[in-house]
């Protein structure tokens, strides 16, 4: 019986593995657009490329993970651990990068762990053996709080759809004015990172609604917070460059109508508003 | 509880060991109690539409027995008929009917609006009163002794493995079971694990990915003609099958895992080659209940009332079987579900069944002269195809979400299906494309590698039904090499667990 589960259990982790590994049969996974932004972090950019794009699912209608040589886009339930993880494969493996910048929505970044797309979007991903050391403290507290959550790390868990999702929160959080404690923890450690590697950190924002600016009071105490972490340089573009878009011009109150995005124009003229002409430089027209 | 959830492999593993370690004589309590909280797991007021009826029927059979044969006896069975059945016809029939009196009324210049009751159907209740009726009318019939012990009785009819969606066993069958000495067998614990693996293999990695297809053309079947509508009936014909076999199975399993034989449910039906073979081999359980309980009564009063050796030019057995076939598919359809595409549904199977029965001799003659019995195997092929066909032609009865749609599948299948083969060949012939093929799959709501794995799911089915159809798959496979086997077993748990779907819940046989 022992040996039968031991076998097993080696067997449907192989699998799953294998699914890892694949192209072909990680295509069914729900969450194969995270693997593929793992993957790409993975291998080295186009020779020469200063610049490394992350962000949330509003980035990658800018700059698309498939079609950008540097966008290593994943989506906002990655959480700002997810984009650290990314920012540090593509740093180990790119010796010429300049800049880091962070695409996201501020709401997005004021999303909790206790989210109910954690477990598929930054759990199945991200939580692996290799990844463990990344997993500050307070994090892994909070993953300790469903203890069956930790299973996720073998690669079976990730891929079987037996597996399919453990909501670790119960209630849709509403979206945050102010940056998470995940969010501070890893900008921190990530602008650290960048520091450390002569990299500048940079966040910028997508359009977003124009009721947001009423709201938020143009994201009044979001500034404070950053001024008090010490996050400023990174966040010196963040609100004075963020563009603040008529609903109209939403499918969903969040991602921008195909209609309007996918003309070049639009997505240029954006583009150019929100990224300083020195990342636009090594963006485009990697040496 | 459902047999896919992780709850029931919990319960399973959980009340596997302890039932094994229960003295004999109180295992029947352990087995109830479990049963009775695998029931009121679904909803806690369905233990009493199961409970009533059983301890009335329990009560009336127990009379029954002791009364000496007569009228009153005769009132007493009827009584204890109407019993087995009220909670039945109660929750299911009554706001059918409600509505089609209604809707006659309308015809005939009657007004007014139905207001219905809108009763929720105890789910399996159709499958424990078929057993509660069959008891009644079997110790009516001498056929056995009225059950004393109440406790043998109720866990007969409320079984766990057996009750969401039968197989409806006979408790001349299955009650001397509870009285036999159940010792622990390592042999059959391993085959009913293989069995109920299989269960899963065929409901998740089969039944349910075709689902995708079948709801997405089934739910919006306007927006399709010819070949999608074929498409999408032919994966409603093996979603079913490998729906309700793969529940069957689970089931049959699952009660070979506790020491129990159940009769068996299915028998590889679409590789019959009459539609009468079919119905031998499709959901026993049912078709015998309804042959030796509506069939044979109904064809042997219809042959009674007939005086003469022939009536109208026709023998006196044709009415009989043409009258009671038709009376049982079209109750068996009703039975299925309180809508008119089900009576339809049955009906159409009863036309089939009929005119197979009249055709027998012209059929025989016509095969005879174009000399297709000299090549056996096409013969075969010939006949099962055409079984195939018309089983599958009488799902879309069954699965239309209103006759309307059903007649709108039907007369719209031939739609631009000349046109496509044209297409298909074209492409293949002259560009080795399959872009045709692609493309409709595309419109299927279907990923190209889900079909796939669909197809090699369904290869290794056919394959083993063949293997079966053979030989007892069971020694035949208890006698293959270790490393065979477990890799077999471990092929088939890779397949379950990564290939399968899991979002959905429910077998189709539930609402029944």
């Amino acid at each position: 019986m022992t040996g039968f589960l031991a076998l097993g259990f080696f067997i449907l982790n192989g699998y799953g593995y294998l699914t890892l590994h694949s192209d072909a049969l990680s295509n069914t996974l729900s969450w194969k657009h995270i693997l593929a932004a793992v993957k790409k972090s993975k291998k080295s950019l186009p020779s020469g490329a200063s610049v490394v794009i992350l962000g949330d699912s509003i980035g990658q209608q800018l700059f698309p993970r498939e079609t950008v040589p540097n966008s290593l886009i994943s989506n906002g339930a990655v959480l700002a651990v997810g984009h650290y993880i990314l920012a540090n494969n593509a740093i180990k493996r790119n010796k010429n990068l300049k800049y880091i910048v962070l695409v996201s929505a501020p709401w997005v970044l004021g999303h909790q762990f206790e989210w109910e797309l954690t477990y598929n979007c930054f759990m199945k991903p991200f939580y692996t053996f290799e990844n463990l050391r990344h997993i500050s403290k307070p994090l892994f507290e909070k993953i300790n709080k469903r203890k069956m959550t930790h299973r996720v790390i073998f690669p079976f868990v990730k891929t079987a759809p037996c597996f399919s999702d453990i909501n670790l929160t119960g209630t849709r959080k509403k979206p945050r004015e102010i940056l998470s404690d995940t969010a501070l923890e890893y900008l921190k450690k990530l602008k650290n990172l960048c520091s450390e590697n002569n990299i500048e950190f940079i966040v910028l924002s997508p359009p977003i609604r124009e009721e947001w600016r009423r709201k938020t009071n143009h994201w009044e105490k979001m500034k404070i917070q950053v001024a008090q972490i010490g996050l400023d340089d990174s966040f010196k573009e963040y609100f004075k460059r963020m563009i603040y878009l008529d609903d109209s011009y939403f499918r969903d109150h969040v991602h921008m109508r195909s209609g309007y995005i996918d003309v070049k124009k639009n997505r240029a003229g954006i583009i150019s508003r929100i990224l300083p002409q020195q990342v636009r430089v090594g963006l485009y027209r990697p040496k | 509880m459902v047999f896919t959830s992780f709850d029931f492999l919990i319960f399973l593993s959980l009340l596997f060991p302890v039932y094994f370690l229960f003295p004999q004589r109180f295992r029947w309590v352990l087995l109830l109690a479990a049963s009775g909280y695998f029931y009121s797991y679904l909803r806690l007021s369905y233990l009493v539409y199961l409970i009533v009826p059983t301890l009335v029927i329990y009560g009336i059979a127990v009379k029954l027995e002791a009364m000496k044969p007569g009228p009153w006896k005769k009132l007493l069975l009827f009584a204890g008929v109407i019993s087995g059945l009220a909670c039945l016809l109660l929750f299911k029939y009554a706001d059918f009917i409600g509505r089609s009196v209604y809707a006659a009324g309308g015809i005939f210049g009657g007004g007014g609006k139905y207001e219905p009751f809108n009763f929720i159907l105890p789910i399996g209740i159709s499958f424990y009163s078929f057993k509660l009726v069959s008891y009644i009318i079997d110790v009516y019939h001498e056929r056995l002794n009225a059950e004393r012990h109440i406790g043998y009785f109720t866990l007969y009819v409320s079984f766990f493995p057996q009750l969401l969606a039968g197989p409806i066993d006979r408790a001349v069958h299955f009650i001397p079971q509870l009285k036999k000495k159940i010792r622990f067998d390592y042999d059959r614990v391993v085959s009913g694990l293989r069995l109920t693996a299989w269960g899963f293999f065929k409901k998740l990695v089969i039944a349910d990915q075709l689902a995708a297809v079948v709801n997405q053309v089934y739910g919006n079947v306007h927006n399709y003609a010819g070949v999608p509508l074929i498409a999408a009936t032919i994966a409603y014909t093996f979603q079913i099958y490998c729906d309700f076999s793969g529940y069957s199975d689970i089931a049959i399993g699952v009660s070979r895992i506790f020491g129990f034989k159940s009769m068996k449910n299915f028998d590889s039906p679409y590789s019959s080659t009459s539609i009468v073979k079919f119905w031998n081999n499709w959901h026993i359980s049912l078709t015998t209940w309804l042959r030796d309980y509506l069939f044979l009564p109904i064809a042997y009063a219809v042959m009674g009332k007939i005086k003469s050796p022939k009536l109208a030019g026709i023998k006196a057995e044709t009415w009989g079987y043409a009258g009671g076939m038709f009376i049982t598919m079209f109750l068996g359809g009703l039975w299925h579900g309180a809508r008119w595409t089900f009576v339809l549904w049955g009906s159409v199977h009863g036309i089939f069944l009929i005119f197979s029965y009249i055709t027998k001799k012209t059929r025989k003659r016509a095969v005879k002269k174009i000399k297709l019995n000299r090549y056996p195997g096409l013969h075969k092929f010939v006949k099962v195809s055409i079984t195939f066909g018309l089983v599958a032609f009488a799902w879309i009865f069954f699965r239309a979400d209103s006759i309307s749609d059903a007649f709108y599948i039907v007369t719209h299948l031939h739609t631009g299906l000349a046109a496509f083969i044209g297409d298909a060949a074209e492409a293949f012939l002259f560009n080795l494309s399959l872009k045709p093929a692609i493309d409709l799959i595309a419109r299927l709501g279907i990923p190209v590698v889900v079909l796939n794995k669909v197809i090699i799911a369904v290869i290794i089915m056919e394959g083993v039904q063949l293997v079966q159809r053979k030989t007892n798959i069971d020694t035949w496979f208890s006698r293959k090499p270790l490393w065979v086997r477990w890799s077999c077993y471990y092929t088939l748990l890779v397949i379950i667990l990564y290939w399968g779907r899991y979002d959905i819940k429910e077998f189709i046989y539930f609402q029944f």
